[in-house]
């Protein structure tokens, strides 16, 4: 043995799986090393999450096979995944709302003391891993009130709990601020550094640049190619996903902003309802919402949206005053929201990519009164799947079957066939791979260029940096400043985001 | 299809064991009464099935019916209301009742269990209060008229069948009308791996419909025979009178020939099978018969127990010498086994023929199949066996609830909110309104189901009349498909599922399992329906899959070379 070189710690051969209609995974090598961190990389559908789900034991593979240490081994169920000490961090969340923190944490493997559930420890334990993740909440507040990028630090702390020896990520950092994504750069790091291996998932490459030590790329269910540390470049690796070239990033082209389409009139949402908001959304203008997670920015849409009602204040529309008291209200005077959390708001999961894209305009498009259009349901998603590029075997494919990236185009559709007046979005490129991000970019430039008035709210800086013709930054439920695009800098977002008001 | 697929051969298995085991379930008599409470059944299970589809479920049922069934009698025979107010006011009283659960579960956040529990001991006892626990009736001044909504024989199942006949072909014309138009090879936007989905499409759905209009015709020349020679229609006496407008009863007459003559082409129709059996092998061969030799065997085997249990069922009691006691149980579980056997090799064989074959395989299949069962059921006397007025009832309900299920904007927001509540209001359905409506339509199938089951019992027992329906409507629901977690069913399913339970509860009283093992005995098929149910729709999904593997002509099991990496 001392002659062949170590093994290395976990290796994938020849790995394929389809589903019906989907090549998902033909022929992909894969090698990871003791204490390296990974990143696996790839457009929107080329198959990582499944790989991923492989060797999780979440799904089994059509064909190839799964070797750790050298050792052919059968990985057939999430638990002998976590004896071999594979965790995976899944890119839907998946906690139990109902439960409290610490449940979540060890649901499935709870320790017992006299055959009862031994709370104590429950609870020191998941202390212990959400202070790695640097989330301050305790372990019983129930999960299901915690915001999304918080729900996202207890998925985690979860993985953590278990020691593991192989960690996977499946896009951690979607729905996390900057602020804990750093927080959670900085538990990767230490990780690493006691041996641990980690594969990273991420469609924001400056994240991969900063902490990969080699990527993998993945186009169309196939290796397309590897990059050790000094070759990763946001060039390299965009060529490698996509095949081609794409610009670094999008600037916004300059032009004029017409009238006011939606304004917030000391409009107070439900969540902090001491505050008052007031500002404006011209048509042709795009208009950012920057904040740390928490400072009310998804409350606020909420409340635009008439999904909240709001405590107080006034929202004028087209200068018209408009009641929101239901989301209905809102379409009808030409809103439109692509929420926050696409499983649980966005989609029903459960049913096909057309009834998904044709929900909101069923009642627009209906005939006599009472019956769908199938012929408007048919147009209307093939339109979307067009512009959009949605990735799917057919209208009729269930939407659960669809990877990330191209559910949220899903729910993107939907809003896009009601050609809305007023776009509100919510972390629009969540989970969206750069090709795709891009398309995304020129859609909210070209509705733009139509006279929509575009709100959107995001995390990522330098979708706020490019994007925003002006930017709102709220802080605990005030809106602290406004930047127009002149004045936009990172200093000057972060400074508002933490709570020091603008001297301006 | 997929997902009634199961119910339907359940439903299959149990009517054809019972025939088997005795003469009498094929009985004009008996045939009538089933389909009339399967009928009544069915009605009240597609409201609870509405609910359930939007996660909820409806407990009150049952005593909405014993209500209604109170209240009814009450008011046309003792206090003398006319009839289209009498119905008018307890279908209002249904209405109200759906409309106070909706509210109380939207508005006030409460659970639809606790609700709908609190209702069915409210009602319960509301009935036996207003009737001081006196058993009601319609006496017989309504035989002739409103009675016969739930006893009347409006007309044949012929005359049915032949409807059915015109609306298959219909049907299966507009689908082919339809494939000629986009015959064209198309581009059918974006697809992940081009040539998987498009061969399945064409691989099975050109010929169905021709095989449709085939059957459709078919059924409408059997149907119709019933009035070759003949019929006359008497309209006389009086339905029901709606105020100005007075709705007649009628009868028809058909003559002595036309009678037998649907039965005579049914059993006619049995040389049908021939040309499959014909061409069938053939087209096997030129596929090599090997892979076909197993499943034959098989077919062989069960067809030869099923032969051998039959013969059981006609032995005296004495010639099981050895145990005479135990004579019943041995032909029942011979009977039922052998048959399970039967079918299972069929769907065997027709899968094996359809994946060796391919195409060529499905019309011979299929029309073999048709003629093989349309030559079963005319050696029953089906052919003369007339429909009950709750059938014809279920089928304007049902056909109404499928079309607003399927058709409608409001089906597709109980779907989609039945699955995602949160996701269907962040798209502007009033999802609040949707439940409430779910509510009403349930109740209001309660209330016609309570005036039916009125008027087709005569004799109601405040105390117990309607007790359990609920429950039997919700099995009823749940074999069809329905999932109680919402999101999920269809209007068909429901119906199949309710036939189910009423075919059941006849078949137990036929063939002599004691009375007391009655609850058992349904209680063990609908869990065993559930399962089978489970597992139909598991291997259809792998099915899909593996097809999906083959036609992108993947091998199975590529043996490659373990070489270095890279
Ligand atoms: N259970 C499933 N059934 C059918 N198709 C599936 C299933 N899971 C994944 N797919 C398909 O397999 C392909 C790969 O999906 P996967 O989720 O691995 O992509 P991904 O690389 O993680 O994409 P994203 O960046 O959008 O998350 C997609 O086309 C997807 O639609
Ligand atoms: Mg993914």
């Amino acid at each position: 043995m001392t002659t062949v070189p170590e093994p290395p710690l976990l290796s994938v051969r020849h790995a394929g799986k389809r589903f019906p209609g989907v090549r998902a995974l033909h022929d992909v090598d894969l090698t990871l090393h003791t204490g390296e961190v990974l990143a696996v990389i790839g457009e929107n559908g080329a198959g990582k999450s499944t790989l991923m789900k492989i060797l999780a034991g979440v799904q089994m593979p059509d064909e190839g096979e799964v070797r750790l240490n050298g050792a052919p081994v059968v990985i057939d169920s999430v638990h002998t995944a976590l004896e071999h000490g594979i965790a995976l961090i899944h890119q839907e969340l998946n906690l139990s709302g109902n439960l409290d923190v610490g449940a979540n944490i060890f649901l499935g493997r709870e320790p017992r003391r006299f055959g009862l559930i031994d709370k104590p420890r429950i609870r020191e334990e998941s202390r212990r891993v959400l202070d790695l993740v640097g989330l301050d909440v305790s372990p019983d507040t129930i999960a299901g009130t915690l915001s999304l990028g918080r729900q996202q630090l207890v998925e985690i702390a979860k993985a953590l709990s278990v020691d593991a020896r192989v960690l996977i990520m499946d896009e951690p950092t979607s729905s996390l601020s900057q602020g804990e994504a750093e927080r959670l750069f900085e538990v990767i790091r230490d990780l690493r550094s006691r041996g641990v291996s980690l594969i990273y998932i991420s469609h924001r490459l400056g994240e991969v640049q900063e902490l990969a030590d080699r990527v993998c790329v993945l186009r169309d269910g196939e290796n397309a190619g590897e990059l050790s540390r000094d070759e990763i470049t946001h060039d390299a690796m965009v060529r490698l996903m996509v095949g081609r070239d794409v610009s670094q990033f999008y600037a916004r082209r300059p032009h004029t902003a017409g009238d006011v389409l939606l304004e917030a009139d000391r409009l107070r949402t439900p969540a902090y309802p001491e505050q008052e908001l007031s500002f404006q959304v011209r048509a042709g203008e795009i208009v950012g919402i920057a904040g740390l997670v928490g400072a009310g920015r998804t409350e606020l849409l909420r409340t635009l949206f008439g999904i909240d009602v709001a405590a107080g204040g006034e929202v004028r529309v087209a200068g018209r005053p408009v009641t929101l008291k239901h989301s209905r209200d809102a379409i009808d005077v030409g809103l439109a929201l692509v929420p926050e959390d696409r499983k649980a708001e966005g989609l029903v999961t459960e049913m096909s990519v057309r009834a998904n894209i044709s929900l909101a305009g069923l009642r627009r498009n209906r005939v006599l009164g009472l019956f769908r259009s199938a012929g408007a349901e048919q147009r209307d998603s093939e339109e979307m799947i067009g512009q959009l590029n949605i990735k799917t075997p057919s209208v009729e494919q269930i939407v659960r079957f669809l990877s990330g990236g191209n559910q949220q185009k899903v729910v993107l559709g939907k809003w896009l066939s009601m050609s809305p007046r007023v776009l509100l979005l919510d972390e629009p490129t969540r989970g969206i791979d750069v090709g795709a991000k891009q398309e995304i970019y020129t859609l909210m430039e070209t509705l733009a260029e139509q006279g929509v008035a575009v709100l959107f709210v995001s995390s990522e800086m330098e979708e706020i940096l490019g994007m925003s013709d002006r930017l709102l930054v709220m802080h605990e439920g005030r809106i602290t400043g406004e930047l127009s695009r002149d004045q936009l800098s990172e200093q000057a977002v972060m400074h508002l985001a933490t709570g020091e008001v603008s001297a301006a | 299809m997929n997902k009634i697929l199961g119910i339907l051969l359940l439903l299959v298995f149990v009517c054809v064991g019972t025939t088997l085991l005795t003469e009498k379930f094929v009985g004009s008599t008996n045939v009538e009464q089933l389909l009339r409470y399967s009928a009544e059944y069915g009605i009240i299970g597609i409201g609870v099935g509405l609910v359930i589809i939007t996660g909820g479920i409806d407990l009150s049922i049952g005593s909405v019916i014993g209500l209604v069934g109170c209240l009814l009698p009450m008011l046309l025979v003792d206090h003398g209301w006319s009839v289209p107010a009498s119905l008018a006011a307890v279908m209002l009283l249904s209405l109200v009742i759906g409309l106070t659960h909706g509210l109380l579960i939207t508005r006030m956040r409460l659970q639809p269990f606790i609700v709908t529990l609190c209702g069915l001991l409210v009602y319960r006892g509301l009935a036996r209060w207003i009737t001081s626990d006196q058993t009601k009736g319609f006496g017989s001044d309504f035989n002739d008229s409103l009675r016969l909504l739930a006893i009347g024989k409006p007309c044949s199942v012929a005359f049915l069948a032949m409807l059915a006949g015109v609306g298959v072909t219909v049907w299966s014309g507009g689908q082919l009308w339809r494939l000629r138009q986009n015959s064209q090879p198309g581009d059918r936007g974006p697809s992940a791996d081009p040539g998987t989905q498009d061969n399945q499409r064409s691989t099975f759905t050109l010929p169905v419909p021709w095989i449709g209009v085939l059957v459709g015709l078919l059924l409408v020349v059997i149907g119709s025979s019933r009035f070759w020679f003949g019929y006359r229609i008497d309209i006389g006496g009086t339905l029901i009178t709606l105020g100005p407008i007075a709705i007649p009863g009628w009868s028809t007459t058909v003559a002595e020939r036309g009678l037998a003559m649907p039965k005579q082409l049914m059993s006619l129709s049995g040389w049908g099978v021939l040309p499959g059996v014909l061409i069938l092998p053939g087209v096997l061969s030129l596929r090599g018969i090997k892979p076909m030799l197993l499943p034959l065997a098989a077919l062989g085997v069960a067809a030869g127990l099923v032969w051998a249990a039959t013969g059981l069922v006609d032995q005296p009691e004495d010639w099981f010498w050895w145990g005479k006691n135990w004579a019943r149980t041995w032909r029942i579980v011979s009977v039922f086994s052998s048959l399970g056997l039967l079918m299972a090799s069929l769907a065997w064989f027709g899968r094996r023929a359809v994946r060796v074959a391919g195409e060529a395989a499905i019309a011979p299949l299929v029309l073999t199949s048709v003629c093989a069962v349309l030559w079963l059921l005319g050696q029953t006397p089906l052919g003369q066996t007339l429909v009950p007025a709750p059938l014809v009832v279920l089928m304007l309900v049902a056909a109404t609830a499928a079309v607003f299920l399927n058709q409608t904007i409001y089906g597709r927001y109980l779907l989609a909110l039945g699955n995602n509540e949160e996701a269907a209001r962040f798209s502007g359905i009033n999802t609040d309104r949707m439940v409430i409506l779910a509510y009403v339509l349930c109740s209001l199938a309660a209330g016609l189901g309570g005036i039916l089951f009125a008027l087709d019992t005569n004799s109601i027992q405040p105390s117990s009349h309607g007790n359990f329906y609920e429950l039997y409507a919700i099995a009823a629901a749940v074999l069809g498909g329905c999932s109680l977690r919402g999101g999920e069913g269809t209007v068909l399913g429901v119906v199949i599922g309710a036939a189910v339970m009423r075919v059941l509860y006849n078949s137990i009283n036929l063939i002599g399992i004691p009375s007391q093992l009655e609850f058992a005995i349904i209680g063990l098929v609908i869990l065993l329906g559930v399962i089978a149910d489970e597992v139909v729709k598991r291997i259809a999904s792998q099915h899909r899959q593996s097809r999906s593997k083959i036609e992108a002509g993947q091998p199975r099991n590529p043996k490659r070379q373990r070489g270095t990496n890279r």
